[in-house]
Protein backbone atom coordinates (compact mmCIF):
# COMPACT_ATOMS: atom_id res chain seq x y z
CA UNK A 1 0.00 0.00 0.00
CA UNK A 2 3.08 2.14 0.77
CA UNK A 3 4.11 2.10 -2.66
CA UNK A 4 0.55 2.53 -3.99
CA UNK A 5 0.44 5.52 -2.10
CA UNK A 6 3.79 6.98 -3.78
CA UNK A 7 2.05 6.27 -7.10
CA UNK A 8 -1.13 8.73 -6.16
CA UNK A 9 1.49 11.35 -5.02
CA UNK A 10 3.11 11.23 -8.51
CA UNK A 11 0.08 10.49 -10.52
CA UNK A 12 -1.57 13.79 -9.60
CA UNK A 13 1.83 15.66 -11.23
CA UNK A 14 1.41 13.56 -14.50
CA UNK A 15 -2.27 13.88 -14.11
CA UNK A 16 -1.54 17.94 -13.99
CA UNK A 17 0.77 17.54 -16.85
CA UNK A 18 -1.68 15.57 -18.93
CA UNK A 19 -4.44 17.91 -18.39
CA UNK A 20 -2.42 20.78 -19.51
CA UNK A 21 -1.45 18.35 -22.96
CA UNK A 22 -5.02 18.52 -23.82
CA UNK A 23 -5.62 21.63 -23.54
CA UNK A 24 -2.89 22.43 -26.08
CA UNK A 25 -4.29 20.12 -28.64
CA UNK A 26 -7.48 21.75 -27.98
CA UNK A 27 -5.99 25.14 -29.11
CA UNK A 28 -4.43 23.39 -31.92
CA UNK A 29 -7.57 21.81 -33.18
CA UNK A 30 -9.34 25.77 -32.99
CA UNK A 31 -6.39 26.48 -34.76
CA UNK A 32 -6.79 24.13 -37.68
CA UNK A 33 -11.00 24.67 -38.29
CA UNK A 34 -11.21 25.62 -41.74
CA UNK A 35 -15.15 26.68 -42.01
CA UNK A 36 -18.34 27.48 -39.33
CA UNK A 37 -19.93 24.42 -40.70
CA UNK A 38 -21.59 21.46 -38.83
CA UNK A 39 -19.22 18.91 -40.98
CA UNK A 40 -16.03 21.09 -39.58
CA UNK A 41 -17.04 21.04 -36.07
CA UNK A 42 -18.78 18.15 -36.00
CA UNK A 43 -16.90 15.64 -38.31
CA UNK A 44 -13.24 17.58 -38.53
CA UNK A 45 -13.74 18.38 -42.03
CA UNK A 46 -14.36 14.84 -42.80
CA UNK A 47 -10.93 14.88 -42.78
CA UNK A 48 -9.52 12.31 -40.16
CA UNK A 49 -6.62 10.17 -41.72
CA UNK A 50 -5.53 6.45 -40.89
CA UNK A 51 -3.45 7.40 -37.90
CA UNK A 52 -6.07 9.58 -35.98
CA UNK A 53 -9.16 7.69 -37.01
CA UNK A 54 -7.48 3.61 -35.95
CA UNK A 55 -6.52 6.29 -32.40
CA UNK A 56 -9.77 7.76 -32.01
CA UNK A 57 -11.66 4.62 -33.08
CA UNK A 58 -9.31 2.43 -30.06
CA UNK A 59 -9.69 5.18 -27.72
CA UNK A 60 -13.83 5.62 -27.94
CA UNK A 61 -14.51 1.83 -28.34
CA UNK A 62 -12.51 1.02 -24.88
CA UNK A 63 -13.30 3.00 -22.25
CA UNK A 64 -12.12 3.06 -18.32
CA UNK A 65 -14.31 0.13 -18.24
CA UNK A 66 -12.03 -1.93 -20.31
CA UNK A 67 -8.84 -1.53 -18.24
CA UNK A 68 -10.68 -1.38 -14.76
CA UNK A 69 -14.16 -3.77 -15.18
CA UNK A 70 -12.62 -6.62 -17.39
CA UNK A 71 -9.62 -7.35 -15.19
CA UNK A 72 -12.64 -7.22 -12.00
CA UNK A 73 -15.00 -9.71 -14.07
CA UNK A 74 -12.22 -12.08 -14.98
CA UNK A 75 -11.49 -12.19 -11.05
CA UNK A 76 -14.94 -13.21 -9.97
CA UNK A 77 -15.48 -15.42 -13.21
CA UNK A 78 -12.13 -16.39 -14.31
CA UNK A 79 -10.72 -17.18 -17.78
CA UNK A 80 -14.92 -17.78 -19.12
CA UNK A 81 -14.44 -13.92 -19.13
CA UNK A 82 -12.39 -14.32 -22.89
CA UNK A 83 -15.81 -13.98 -23.86
CA UNK A 84 -15.03 -10.22 -23.61
CA UNK A 85 -12.54 -10.97 -26.58
CA UNK A 86 -15.62 -12.26 -28.55
CA UNK A 87 -17.45 -9.72 -27.93
CA UNK A 88 -15.17 -6.14 -29.24
CA UNK A 89 -14.47 -8.67 -32.60
CA UNK A 90 -18.06 -9.11 -32.56
CA UNK A 91 -18.44 -4.86 -32.56
CA UNK A 92 -16.84 -4.57 -35.68
CA UNK A 93 -18.08 -7.50 -37.43
CA UNK A 94 -21.71 -6.01 -36.23
CA UNK A 95 -20.26 -2.83 -38.63
CA UNK A 96 -20.42 -4.74 -42.09
CA UNK A 97 -23.82 -5.07 -41.46
CA UNK A 98 -24.87 -1.28 -42.68
CA UNK A 99 -21.47 0.43 -42.53
CA UNK A 100 -20.52 0.27 -46.31
CA UNK A 101 -23.96 1.53 -47.73
CA UNK A 102 -24.08 3.96 -44.85
CA UNK A 103 -20.91 5.34 -45.22
CA UNK A 104 -21.39 5.87 -49.54
CA UNK A 105 -24.43 7.79 -48.62
CA UNK A 106 -23.62 9.85 -45.92
CA UNK A 107 -20.26 10.63 -48.64
CA UNK A 108 -23.21 12.02 -51.01
CA UNK A 109 -25.45 13.53 -49.08
CA UNK A 110 -23.04 15.01 -45.80
CA UNK A 111 -24.62 13.63 -43.42
CA UNK A 112 -23.42 15.11 -39.95
CA UNK A 113 -25.69 12.41 -37.42
CA UNK A 114 -26.85 8.43 -37.71
CA UNK A 115 -30.42 10.35 -37.99
CA UNK A 116 -29.64 12.02 -41.37
CA UNK A 117 -29.31 8.61 -42.60
CA UNK A 118 -32.71 7.83 -41.05
CA UNK A 119 -34.56 11.29 -42.37
CA UNK A 120 -33.17 10.57 -45.91
CA UNK A 121 -34.19 7.20 -45.90
CA UNK A 122 -37.41 6.88 -44.54
CA UNK A 123 -38.68 10.87 -44.62
CA UNK A 124 -40.19 10.17 -41.52
CA UNK A 125 -40.58 12.66 -38.61
CA UNK A 126 -41.75 10.29 -36.09
CA UNK A 127 -38.89 8.19 -36.83
CA UNK A 128 -36.76 11.12 -36.72
CA UNK A 129 -37.41 11.92 -33.12
CA UNK A 130 -37.84 8.83 -31.72
CA UNK A 131 -34.28 7.53 -32.95
CA UNK A 132 -33.01 10.67 -32.05
CA UNK A 133 -34.33 10.22 -28.88
CA UNK A 134 -32.96 6.68 -28.35
CA UNK A 135 -29.28 7.67 -29.34
CA UNK A 136 -29.84 11.08 -26.76
CA UNK A 137 -30.80 8.53 -23.68
CA UNK A 138 -27.89 6.31 -24.39
CA UNK A 139 -25.15 8.95 -24.49
CA UNK A 140 -26.35 10.91 -21.32
CA UNK A 141 -26.45 7.13 -20.01
CA UNK A 142 -23.14 6.50 -21.29
CA UNK A 143 -21.65 9.82 -20.22
CA UNK A 144 -22.79 9.86 -17.09
CA UNK A 145 -21.60 6.27 -16.50
CA UNK A 146 -18.17 8.33 -17.58
CA UNK A 147 -18.05 11.06 -15.37
CA UNK A 148 -18.62 9.06 -12.26
CA UNK A 149 -15.91 6.29 -12.84
CA UNK A 150 -13.48 9.55 -13.50
CA UNK A 151 -14.69 10.79 -9.93
CA UNK A 152 -14.26 7.26 -8.39
CA UNK A 153 -10.89 6.81 -10.69
CA UNK A 154 -9.48 9.97 -9.52
CA UNK A 155 -10.42 9.84 -6.10
CA UNK A 156 -9.11 6.04 -5.65
CA UNK A 157 -5.87 6.54 -7.27
CA UNK A 158 -4.93 9.75 -5.91
CA UNK A 159 -5.72 8.11 -2.44
CA UNK A 160 -8.40 11.12 -1.68
CA UNK A 161 -5.94 13.58 -2.88
CA UNK A 162 -8.57 14.96 -5.62
CA UNK A 163 -11.84 14.19 -4.34
CA UNK A 164 -14.34 12.81 -5.63
CA UNK A 165 -16.64 16.03 -7.03
CA UNK A 166 -13.41 17.76 -7.95
CA UNK A 167 -12.73 14.58 -10.38
CA UNK A 168 -15.94 14.70 -11.50
CA UNK A 169 -16.71 18.61 -12.24
CA UNK A 170 -12.40 19.53 -13.30
CA UNK A 171 -12.38 16.69 -15.39
CA UNK A 172 -16.20 17.83 -17.39
CA UNK A 173 -14.70 21.46 -17.13
CA UNK A 174 -11.56 20.69 -18.90
CA UNK A 175 -13.38 18.09 -21.64
CA UNK A 176 -15.99 20.81 -22.27
CA UNK A 177 -12.62 23.51 -22.48
CA UNK A 178 -10.64 21.15 -25.19
CA UNK A 179 -14.35 19.74 -27.17
CA UNK A 180 -15.57 23.48 -27.38
CA UNK A 181 -12.59 25.18 -28.65
CA UNK A 182 -11.16 22.30 -31.33
CA UNK A 183 -14.68 19.98 -31.63
CA UNK A 184 -13.67 17.01 -33.76
CA UNK A 185 -10.28 17.53 -34.62
CA UNK A 186 -9.85 18.30 -30.82
CA UNK A 187 -11.59 15.21 -29.61
CA UNK A 188 -10.05 13.15 -32.33
CA UNK A 189 -6.46 14.41 -31.62
CA UNK A 190 -6.77 13.87 -27.69
CA UNK A 191 -8.06 10.42 -28.56
CA UNK A 192 -5.17 9.84 -30.29
CA UNK A 193 -2.76 10.65 -27.34
CA UNK A 194 -4.86 8.86 -25.02
CA UNK A 195 -5.10 5.87 -27.54
CA UNK A 196 -1.16 5.62 -27.33
CA UNK A 197 -0.93 6.11 -23.82
CA UNK A 198 -3.35 3.01 -23.08
CA UNK A 199 -1.52 1.11 -25.76
CA UNK A 200 1.91 1.56 -24.56
CA UNK A 201 1.02 1.77 -21.06
CA UNK A 202 -0.86 -2.17 -21.51
CA UNK A 203 1.58 -3.91 -23.19
CA UNK A 204 4.73 -2.28 -21.21
CA UNK A 205 2.97 -3.97 -18.08
CA UNK A 206 1.47 -7.17 -19.38
CA UNK A 207 5.18 -8.02 -20.67
CA UNK A 208 6.20 -7.16 -16.95
CA UNK A 209 3.68 -8.82 -15.21
CA UNK A 210 4.76 -11.82 -17.57
CA UNK A 211 8.49 -11.88 -16.67
CA UNK A 212 8.03 -10.81 -12.61
CA UNK A 213 4.42 -13.29 -11.84
CA UNK A 214 4.53 -15.89 -15.19
CA UNK A 215 3.43 -16.56 -18.60
CA UNK A 216 -0.03 -17.54 -18.85
CA UNK A 217 0.56 -21.14 -18.98
CA UNK A 218 2.22 -21.04 -15.71
CA UNK A 219 -0.74 -18.57 -14.19
CA UNK A 220 -3.24 -20.84 -15.60
CA UNK A 221 -1.13 -23.94 -13.58
CA UNK A 222 -1.41 -21.96 -9.98
CA UNK A 223 -4.82 -21.19 -10.58
CA UNK A 224 -5.88 -24.85 -11.21
CA UNK A 225 -4.71 -25.21 -8.08
CA UNK A 226 -6.10 -22.49 -6.05
CA UNK A 227 -8.92 -21.57 -7.39
CA UNK A 228 -9.57 -24.57 -10.10
CA UNK A 229 -13.22 -22.84 -10.77
CA UNK A 230 -11.54 -20.29 -12.10
CA UNK A 231 -10.39 -22.61 -15.49
CA UNK A 232 -13.34 -24.60 -15.37
CA UNK A 233 -15.55 -24.46 -19.07
CA UNK A 234 -18.44 -22.48 -18.44
CA UNK A 235 -21.91 -24.03 -17.72
CA UNK A 236 -24.95 -24.04 -20.26
CA UNK A 237 -26.06 -20.61 -18.50
CA UNK A 238 -23.19 -19.05 -19.03
CA UNK A 239 -22.94 -20.06 -22.76
CA UNK A 240 -26.44 -18.35 -23.22
CA UNK A 241 -25.18 -14.81 -21.53
CA UNK A 242 -22.44 -15.16 -24.12
CA UNK A 243 -24.37 -15.37 -26.93
CA UNK A 244 -27.13 -12.94 -25.88
CA UNK A 245 -24.13 -10.43 -25.04
CA UNK A 246 -22.62 -10.83 -28.53
CA UNK A 247 -26.01 -10.23 -30.08
CA UNK A 248 -26.29 -7.00 -28.04
CA UNK A 249 -23.17 -5.92 -28.85
CA UNK A 250 -22.30 -6.55 -32.38
CA UNK A 251 -25.85 -5.29 -32.95
CA UNK A 252 -25.60 -2.16 -30.32
CA UNK A 253 -21.96 -1.84 -30.43
CA UNK A 254 -21.43 -0.13 -34.02
CA UNK A 255 -24.74 1.97 -33.10
CA UNK A 256 -22.89 4.23 -30.79
CA UNK A 257 -23.68 7.78 -32.43
CA UNK A 258 -19.54 8.52 -31.88
CA UNK A 259 -19.31 5.56 -33.78
CA UNK A 260 -21.02 5.98 -36.60
CA UNK A 261 -19.90 9.59 -36.70
CA UNK A 262 -16.36 8.75 -36.73
CA UNK A 263 -17.18 6.75 -40.36
CA UNK A 264 -18.41 9.77 -41.59
CA UNK A 265 -15.41 11.97 -40.40
CA UNK A 266 -13.63 9.21 -42.63
CA UNK A 267 -11.40 11.06 -45.05
CA UNK A 268 -11.31 8.43 -47.63
CA UNK A 269 -12.54 4.77 -47.66
CA UNK A 270 -9.65 3.49 -47.73
CA UNK A 271 -8.43 5.04 -44.55
CA UNK A 272 -11.90 3.62 -43.07
CA UNK A 273 -11.17 0.32 -43.89
CA UNK A 274 -7.76 0.12 -42.56
CA UNK A 275 -8.87 0.95 -39.55
CA UNK A 276 -11.56 -1.30 -38.62
CA UNK A 277 -9.31 -3.72 -39.71
CA UNK A 278 -6.60 -3.44 -37.45
CA UNK A 279 -10.08 -2.72 -34.83
CA UNK A 280 -11.00 -6.41 -35.73
CA UNK A 281 -7.92 -7.95 -34.92
CA UNK A 282 -7.14 -5.97 -31.80
CA UNK A 283 -8.64 -6.91 -29.25
CA UNK A 284 -6.95 -10.58 -29.70
CA UNK A 285 -3.89 -8.43 -27.86
CA UNK A 286 -5.28 -5.74 -26.45
CA UNK A 287 -8.54 -7.58 -24.45
CA UNK A 288 -6.39 -10.71 -24.14
CA UNK A 289 -3.95 -8.60 -22.24
CA UNK A 290 -6.18 -7.33 -19.98
CA UNK A 291 -8.02 -10.47 -19.02
CA UNK A 292 -4.28 -11.24 -18.22
CA UNK A 293 -4.40 -8.58 -15.69
CA UNK A 294 -7.33 -9.98 -13.81
CA UNK A 295 -6.25 -13.50 -14.18
CA UNK A 296 -3.33 -12.67 -12.11
CA UNK A 297 -4.30 -10.66 -9.46
CA UNK A 298 -6.46 -13.89 -8.48
CA UNK A 299 -3.24 -15.29 -7.50
CA UNK A 300 -1.72 -12.21 -6.41
CA UNK A 301 -4.52 -10.96 -4.34
CA UNK A 302 -7.11 -13.77 -2.90
CA UNK A 303 -10.17 -13.18 -1.45
CA UNK A 304 -11.52 -9.37 -2.60
CA UNK A 305 -14.73 -8.88 -2.51
CA UNK A 306 -16.83 -7.04 -5.60
CA UNK A 307 -15.55 -3.75 -4.41
CA UNK A 308 -12.17 -4.82 -4.11
CA UNK A 309 -12.22 -6.60 -6.99
CA UNK A 310 -13.45 -3.90 -9.36
CA UNK A 311 -9.69 -2.63 -8.06
CA UNK A 312 -7.99 -5.46 -9.24
CA UNK A 313 -6.11 -3.40 -11.96
CA UNK A 314 -4.42 -1.22 -9.21
CA UNK A 315 -3.48 -3.64 -6.74
CA UNK A 316 -1.66 -5.96 -9.64
CA UNK A 317 0.04 -2.87 -10.09
CA UNK A 318 1.15 -2.16 -6.86
CA UNK A 319 2.17 -5.58 -6.83
CA UNK A 320 4.45 -5.32 -9.30
CA UNK A 321 5.92 -2.14 -8.60
CA UNK A 322 6.73 -3.68 -5.07
CA UNK A 323 8.25 -6.69 -6.58
CA UNK A 324 9.86 -4.25 -9.57
CA UNK A 325 10.45 -0.72 -8.76
CA UNK A 326 11.40 -0.68 -12.51
CA UNK A 327 7.65 -1.16 -13.21
CA UNK A 328 6.89 2.08 -11.23
CA UNK A 329 6.77 4.64 -14.99
CA UNK A 330 4.87 1.74 -16.60
CA UNK A 331 2.04 1.40 -13.68
CA UNK A 332 1.82 5.01 -13.72
CA UNK A 333 1.52 5.32 -17.49
CA UNK A 334 -1.36 3.03 -16.64
CA UNK A 335 -3.11 4.73 -14.47
CA UNK A 336 -3.07 7.65 -16.34
CA UNK A 337 -4.82 5.41 -19.51
CA UNK A 338 -7.32 4.43 -17.04
CA UNK A 339 -8.20 8.52 -16.32
CA UNK A 340 -7.38 9.01 -20.21
CA UNK A 341 -9.94 6.43 -21.78
CA UNK A 342 -12.87 7.26 -19.39
CA UNK A 343 -11.99 11.11 -20.91
CA UNK A 344 -11.91 10.33 -24.20
CA UNK A 345 -14.94 8.18 -24.28
CA UNK A 346 -16.91 11.31 -22.46
CA UNK A 347 -15.86 14.16 -24.69
CA UNK A 348 -16.97 11.84 -28.07
CA UNK A 349 -20.06 11.67 -26.13
CA UNK A 350 -20.47 15.11 -25.45
CA UNK A 351 -19.50 15.71 -28.78
CA UNK A 352 -22.25 13.35 -30.05
CA UNK A 353 -24.59 14.59 -28.07
CA UNK A 354 -24.63 18.38 -28.73
CA UNK A 355 -24.55 17.41 -32.55
CA UNK A 356 -27.70 15.36 -32.06
CA UNK A 357 -29.33 18.26 -29.73
CA UNK A 358 -28.34 21.00 -32.30
CA UNK A 359 -29.05 19.42 -35.29
CA UNK A 360 -31.55 16.66 -34.69
CA UNK A 361 -33.72 18.46 -32.45
CA UNK A 362 -33.02 21.78 -33.25
CA UNK A 363 -34.89 21.73 -36.34
CA UNK A 364 -38.11 21.85 -34.51
CA UNK A 365 -37.36 25.32 -33.26
CA UNK A 366 -35.15 27.34 -36.01
CA UNK A 367 -36.43 26.92 -39.75
CA UNK A 368 -34.36 27.91 -42.40
CA UNK A 369 -30.68 27.28 -42.73
CA UNK A 370 -29.52 24.56 -40.07
CA UNK A 371 -25.84 25.70 -40.22
CA UNK A 372 -27.17 28.90 -38.48
CA UNK A 373 -27.60 26.50 -35.06
CA UNK A 374 -24.14 25.66 -35.30
CA UNK A 375 -23.78 29.04 -32.95
CA UNK A 376 -26.07 26.46 -30.15
CA UNK A 377 -23.35 24.31 -30.18
CA UNK A 378 -21.52 25.93 -26.78
CA UNK A 379 -24.40 26.19 -25.02
CA UNK A 380 -25.68 22.98 -25.62
CA UNK A 381 -22.39 21.20 -24.41
CA UNK A 382 -21.87 23.40 -21.40
CA UNK A 383 -26.04 22.74 -20.16
CA UNK A 384 -25.39 18.66 -20.93
CA UNK A 385 -22.12 19.36 -18.76
CA UNK A 386 -23.76 20.81 -15.75
CA UNK A 387 -26.57 19.02 -15.95
CA UNK A 388 -24.85 15.47 -15.74
CA UNK A 389 -22.27 16.71 -13.35
CA UNK A 390 -25.14 17.80 -11.14
CA UNK A 391 -26.30 14.35 -11.46
CA UNK A 392 -23.18 12.75 -11.23
CA UNK A 393 -22.38 14.55 -8.01
CA UNK A 394 -26.03 13.34 -6.69
CA UNK A 395 -26.90 10.28 -8.45
CA UNK A 396 -30.84 9.24 -8.47
CA UNK A 397 -30.57 5.29 -8.13
CA UNK A 398 -34.04 5.14 -9.22
CA UNK A 399 -32.88 6.88 -12.57
CA UNK A 400 -29.68 5.19 -12.73
CA UNK A 401 -31.82 1.93 -13.31
CA UNK A 402 -33.65 2.84 -16.07
CA UNK A 403 -30.94 4.57 -17.17
CA UNK A 404 -28.86 0.43 -17.42
CA UNK A 405 -30.95 -0.75 -20.03
CA UNK A 406 -28.72 1.62 -22.21
CA UNK A 407 -27.59 -0.81 -24.74
CA UNK A 408 -30.98 -2.86 -24.52
CA UNK A 409 -32.75 0.50 -25.73
CA UNK A 410 -29.90 1.22 -28.55
CA UNK A 411 -30.08 -2.13 -30.06
CA UNK A 412 -33.55 -1.36 -31.00
CA UNK A 413 -32.61 0.99 -33.50
CA UNK A 414 -30.94 -2.30 -35.47
CA UNK A 415 -33.14 -2.81 -37.62
CA UNK A 416 -33.62 1.02 -39.05
CA UNK A 417 -29.52 0.56 -39.84
CA UNK A 418 -29.23 -2.60 -41.27
CA UNK A 419 -32.71 -3.42 -43.01
CA UNK A 420 -33.01 0.35 -44.22
CA UNK A 421 -29.87 0.43 -45.91
CA UNK A 422 -31.14 -3.20 -48.06
CA UNK A 423 -32.61 -1.14 -50.40
CA UNK A 424 -32.81 2.09 -51.48
CA UNK A 425 -35.94 4.39 -50.54
CA UNK A 426 -37.94 3.91 -54.00
CA UNK A 427 -37.30 0.19 -54.66
CA UNK A 428 -40.67 -1.76 -54.11
CA UNK A 429 -39.36 -3.77 -51.59
CA UNK A 430 -37.92 -1.38 -49.37
CA UNK A 431 -38.77 -1.73 -45.67
CA UNK A 432 -41.49 1.37 -45.07
CA UNK A 433 -40.85 3.73 -42.47
CA UNK A 434 -44.34 2.03 -40.71
CA UNK A 435 -42.48 -1.35 -41.09
CA UNK A 436 -39.72 0.28 -39.07
CA UNK A 437 -41.77 1.93 -36.40
CA UNK A 438 -44.10 -0.99 -35.63
CA UNK A 439 -40.82 -2.88 -34.76
CA UNK A 440 -39.49 -0.01 -33.04
CA UNK A 441 -42.13 1.22 -31.02
CA UNK A 442 -42.72 -2.67 -30.40
CA UNK A 443 -38.92 -3.61 -29.54
CA UNK A 444 -38.77 -0.57 -26.97
CA UNK A 445 -42.07 -1.50 -25.13
CA UNK A 446 -41.09 -4.50 -24.48
CA UNK A 447 -37.75 -4.24 -23.17
CA UNK A 448 -39.15 -1.30 -20.91
CA UNK A 449 -41.71 -4.18 -19.86
CA UNK A 450 -39.52 -6.76 -18.90
CA UNK A 451 -37.64 -4.66 -16.90
CA UNK A 452 -40.53 -3.23 -14.95
CA UNK A 453 -41.43 -6.91 -14.48
CA UNK A 454 -38.15 -7.24 -13.21
CA UNK A 455 -36.92 -9.93 -15.99
CA UNK A 456 -33.60 -8.41 -17.10
CA UNK A 457 -33.04 -11.42 -18.56
CA UNK A 458 -34.75 -15.19 -19.31
CA UNK A 459 -32.55 -17.70 -19.29
CA UNK A 460 -29.69 -16.09 -19.65
CA UNK A 461 -30.91 -14.28 -22.84
CA UNK A 462 -31.05 -10.81 -22.11
CA UNK A 463 -34.58 -8.75 -22.53
CA UNK A 464 -32.59 -6.52 -25.60
CA UNK A 465 -31.72 -9.69 -27.25
CA UNK A 466 -35.59 -11.23 -27.26
CA UNK A 467 -37.24 -7.54 -27.98
CA UNK A 468 -34.66 -6.65 -30.82
CA UNK A 469 -35.41 -10.62 -32.28
CA UNK A 470 -39.59 -9.58 -32.03
CA UNK A 471 -38.57 -5.91 -33.81
CA UNK A 472 -36.81 -7.47 -36.73
CA UNK A 473 -39.67 -10.09 -36.90
CA UNK A 474 -42.13 -7.75 -36.77
CA UNK A 475 -40.60 -5.26 -39.53
CA UNK A 476 -40.25 -8.11 -41.51
CA UNK A 477 -43.75 -8.98 -41.29
CA UNK A 478 -44.76 -5.83 -41.69
CA UNK A 479 -42.86 -5.01 -45.11
CA UNK A 480 -44.21 -8.85 -45.93
CA UNK A 481 -48.10 -8.30 -45.02
CA UNK A 482 -47.87 -4.67 -47.23
CA UNK A 483 -46.68 -6.29 -50.17
CA UNK A 484 -48.82 -8.61 -49.94
CA UNK A 485 -51.54 -6.37 -49.86
CA UNK A 486 -50.23 -4.17 -52.49
CA UNK A 487 -50.38 -6.89 -54.88
CA UNK A 488 -53.61 -8.35 -54.31
CA UNK A 489 -54.80 -4.85 -54.83
CA UNK A 490 -53.08 -4.78 -58.18
CA UNK A 491 -54.40 -8.33 -59.20
CA UNK A 492 -57.95 -7.05 -58.32
CA UNK A 493 -57.57 -4.20 -60.24
CA UNK B 1 -27.64 7.19 -62.02
CA UNK B 2 -27.65 8.11 -58.00
CA UNK B 3 -29.84 5.22 -57.76
CA UNK B 4 -28.47 2.75 -59.59
CA UNK B 5 -24.26 3.45 -57.73
CA UNK B 6 -26.40 2.26 -54.83
CA UNK B 7 -27.83 -0.85 -56.11
CA UNK B 8 -24.61 -1.47 -57.23
CA UNK B 9 -23.06 -0.52 -53.78
CA UNK B 10 -26.01 -2.62 -51.78
CA UNK B 11 -25.52 -5.86 -54.11
CA UNK B 12 -21.61 -5.94 -53.61
CA UNK B 13 -21.05 -5.95 -50.09
CA UNK B 14 -20.20 -7.87 -47.15
CA UNK B 15 -23.53 -9.20 -45.67
CA UNK B 16 -24.68 -10.29 -49.66
CA UNK B 17 -22.18 -13.02 -50.00
CA UNK B 18 -23.79 -16.25 -48.45
CA UNK B 19 -20.42 -18.40 -47.75
CA UNK B 20 -18.80 -15.67 -46.19
CA UNK B 21 -22.05 -15.03 -43.52
CA UNK B 22 -22.01 -18.81 -43.34
CA UNK B 23 -18.72 -18.93 -42.51
CA UNK B 24 -19.12 -15.95 -39.99
CA UNK B 25 -21.66 -17.66 -38.22
CA UNK B 26 -19.79 -20.78 -37.73
CA UNK B 27 -16.89 -18.78 -35.88
CA UNK B 28 -19.55 -17.07 -33.74
CA UNK B 29 -21.34 -20.60 -32.32
CA UNK B 30 -17.89 -22.14 -32.66
CA UNK B 31 -16.23 -19.15 -29.73
CA UNK B 32 -19.10 -20.31 -27.26
CA UNK B 33 -17.45 -23.28 -25.72
CA UNK B 34 -21.19 -25.27 -25.68
CA UNK B 35 -19.37 -28.51 -26.22
CA UNK B 36 -17.29 -28.38 -23.16
CA UNK B 37 -20.07 -27.43 -20.67
CA UNK B 38 -20.09 -29.70 -17.74
CA UNK B 39 -17.09 -31.53 -19.06
CA UNK B 40 -13.70 -31.60 -16.98
CA UNK B 41 -11.06 -29.18 -17.75
CA UNK B 42 -8.46 -30.54 -20.39
CA UNK B 43 -4.97 -28.99 -20.34
CA UNK B 44 -3.31 -28.35 -23.57
CA UNK B 45 0.07 -26.86 -23.89
CA UNK B 46 -1.18 -25.43 -20.44
CA UNK B 47 -4.16 -23.69 -21.49
CA UNK B 48 -7.18 -25.20 -21.18
CA UNK B 49 -8.76 -27.06 -24.36
CA UNK B 50 -12.00 -24.80 -24.43
CA UNK B 51 -9.92 -21.72 -24.19
CA UNK B 52 -7.86 -22.80 -27.48
CA UNK B 53 -10.92 -23.55 -28.87
CA UNK B 54 -13.05 -20.48 -28.29
CA UNK B 55 -9.90 -18.07 -29.41
CA UNK B 56 -9.28 -20.05 -32.48
CA UNK B 57 -12.99 -19.01 -33.23
CA UNK B 58 -12.64 -16.33 -32.60
CA UNK B 59 -9.67 -15.45 -34.28
CA UNK B 60 -10.95 -17.12 -37.30
CA UNK B 61 -14.01 -14.46 -36.47
CA UNK B 62 -11.62 -11.80 -36.74
CA UNK B 63 -10.08 -12.30 -39.66
CA UNK B 64 -12.79 -13.23 -41.36
CA UNK B 65 -14.35 -9.76 -40.47
CA UNK B 66 -10.79 -8.52 -42.21
CA UNK B 67 -11.45 -10.23 -45.61
CA UNK B 68 -15.56 -8.88 -45.85
CA UNK B 69 -13.80 -5.42 -44.82
CA UNK B 70 -10.86 -6.05 -47.14
CA UNK B 71 -12.48 -7.99 -50.17
CA UNK B 72 -16.17 -7.51 -50.29
CA UNK B 73 -16.20 -3.41 -49.21
CA UNK B 74 -15.39 -2.02 -52.71
CA UNK B 75 -16.70 1.42 -53.40
CA UNK B 76 -14.06 3.19 -56.08
CA UNK B 77 -15.40 6.91 -56.26
CA UNK B 78 -14.20 7.04 -52.24
CA UNK B 79 -11.24 4.59 -52.27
Amino acid sequence: MIVLSDLSRDLLIWLAAYVVLLLVIGAFGRRAKKTHSFSDHFLAGRALGFPVLILTLFATQYSGNSLSAFPGQTYRQGLVYIMSVTFMVGIVSGYMLFAPTLFARARERGYITPNDFLMDRFNSRPLHYLAASVFCLTLVNYMLAQLMALGHAAAGLTGGDIPYAAAVVGGAAVILVYELMGGMRAVAWTDALQGIVLAVGLAVVVAMLVAQVGTPPEIIKQLSILAPEKVASPDLRTCMVWISTFVLLALGGPLYPQAIQRIFAAKRLASLKRALAVMAVLPLGAVTAVIFIGAVGIILEPGLDRLGSDRITFLVLGDLVARNPQAYIPALVVMLAVIAAIMSTADSCLLSLSSIITKDFGGAFQSGEPELRLKWAPWISLTVMVVLCLIALSPVTTLWGLLVLKFEILIQLSPAFVLGTLHTSNEPEAYSAADILRGLIFGLSLVLLLALGGHRNIFGIHSGSIAVAANYAIAYGSRAWRLRTSSAHHTTA
Amino acid sequence: MRGTIYIQIMQDQPRRHRVFLLLLLVSIVGSVPFAFVNRPSVLWFGIPMWLWISLGFTTMLALLTVWGIIKYWRDDRFE
